[in-house]
């Protein structure tokens, strides 16, 4: 019977056997970091739409509020998206025969809704609500980015657990007095630390251990 | 194998254990070579038992694999035109009023996007004073159930609108010389027939729901239909009853 192996494979065998915890430690640390990867998260990644939609030409161009369009932003847990109507308030008189806006003119003619893409995308077991951030004085920008400098939108922030606990622990970073909510030029101006102290008292924010307890987001 | 052993004498002897080795068949050779005997240490089998485990592991393997990919992408469908005072992902009430044997009484009803899914009391009605008893809780289902047939179906079998007012007709022309009594066409068909009480006289009710499609207004004009609010639910004269 001839033999299965050559003396060389002795070699072989001792190589992988030095190299095998590397390459496992190596394998789960990558799938580790896939999990941050743009590819995973999404985050950078200009979403394609339905109607090439420019936040920067209508929030920084023409100067429209977020709640024009996100109308339920401040009472309800879904900040809203604009009826086709709300499109058309302003595109019956401007633009009216853009081949760029032909499908919101469809929409309106053929009765059937535009079908945008998500871009924000939360889990189902997540309870998040985006009228107790705005009343608190969480500003658009913490989460959504620069959204006036977003040609087509994407995702600022991976929206993953950790990412929205680092901001209930050390929420001082994110708030804002009431009126630049919606500012998302806003810069603290003076001792922001003091200042984010006093609008932590006057916001009404519970304690870190409150508002970081399982119960919070997860019901 | 033969084993060759002095004996007393000295003198080597052939001994054998069996006849087939004293003759020395081939297969009886290839059995003694082998260490185990056929299909002991190999499933005797195209797809050997190295080669299962191996696609086997493989299929796991890359069955964690499928994992690795982002949640399918969602679409939000916005209205076409905002509905006045909805605000999304808030309920909305509405003011109603529900009749029940010649009665009514008003209700809140709780919406979701459309979809009614809670009766609630009007505290400002006079009557109820903001209560409401088990019909009124009940009604939620006439307006918003989903366990509800979404087509027409005669004997678990889907129907066309046509045919069911033809059956409706022919069923009327059999009644008419009862005036249209024990015909009853209602979608609340567990009442009729669990409930006791005084004969009435219930006349063709019908009473389409939005999912059917069909031509309901000439159903209406060749039916003579009265409201549902007609039917006296514990009349046990009904002997033919159709659920929608």
């Amino acid at each position: 019977m001839p033999q299965i192996f050559s003396p060389g494979t002795n070699t072989v065998f001792r190589t992988v056997l030095v190299l095998s915890p590397f390459l496992l430690v190596g394998s789960l640390f990558a799938i580790y970091r896939l999990n941050y990867s743009s590819w995973a998260t999404q985050v950078g990644v200009p979403i394609d739409q339905p109607v090439p939609f420019s936040h920067e030409h209508h929030v920084t161009g023409l100067g429209i509020d977020c709640r024009y369009c996100h109308t339920s932003v401040e009472k309800s847990a879904f900040a809203g998206m604009p009826s086709t109507q709300t499109c058309m308030t302003c595109h019956s008189q401007i633009w009216t025969q853009a081949p760029i806006l032909a499908m919101v003119r469809e929409s309106l003619a053929g009765n059937q809704p535009i079908r945008w893409t998500r871009v924000h995308q939360l889990a189902d077991y997540v309870y998040f609500d985006h009228s107790i951030h705005i009343q608190k004085g969480v500003g658009c920008v913490s989460c959504h980015g620069r959204v006036d400098q977003m040609p087509i939108t994407w995702k600022e922030h991976t929206l993953q657990m950790g990412w929205c606990l680092d901001c209930h622990r050390h929420n001082e970073a994110a708030l804002r007095p009431p009126s630049e909510v919606f500012n998302l030029n806003w810069k603290p101006s003076g001792n922001p630390s003091a200042e984010a102290a006093r609008l932590a008292i006057e916001a009404g924010i519970r304690s870190v251990q409150e508002i970081t307890d399982c119960t919070t987001c997860h019901r | 194998m033969m084993r060759h052993t002095p004996n007393i004498h000295g003198i080597a002897r052939s001994q054998w254990g069996s006849l087939e080795e004293l003759t020395g068949a081939p297969e009886f050779r290839n059995w003694l070579d082998r260490e185990f005997s056929e299909a002991a240490s190999e499933f005797p089998d195209p797809l050997a038992r190295r080669e299962f485990m191996k696609l086997m592991g493989a299929s796991l393997a890359l069955m964690g694999l499928s994992a690795c990919h982002r949640p399918p992408q969602q679409k939000i469908v916005p209205y076409l035109e905002q509905p006045e005072f909805l605000v999304s992902g808030r309920p909305l009430f509405f003011a109603t009023a529900m009749p029940f044997n010649g009665s009514a009484t008003g209700i809140l009803v709780e919406s979701n996007e459309g979809r009614p899914t809670k009766v609630e009391g009007n505290s400002t009605h006079p009557l109820s004073l903001g209560a409401t008893s088990i019909f009124e809780q009940a009604s939620i289902l006439t307006l918003y159930d989903p366990d509800r047939s979404k087509t027409i179906l005669h004997d678990g079998q889907i129907e066309t609108w046509d045919n069911l007012v033809s059956a409706w007709l022919t069923e009327q022309e059999r009644h008419l010389y009862s005036g249209g009594r024990r015909f009853g066409f209602s979608s609340i068909q567990i009442f009729h027939q669990r409930w006791h009480g005084k004969s009435g006289n219930c006349r063709s009710v019908i009473r389409p729901r939005s999912g059917i499609s069909g031509n309901r207004s000439l159903a209406r004009r060749s039916l003579k239909v009265t409201e549902p609010s007609s039917i006296n639910p514990l009349s046990r004269s009904i002997t033919l009853v159709l659920r929608m």
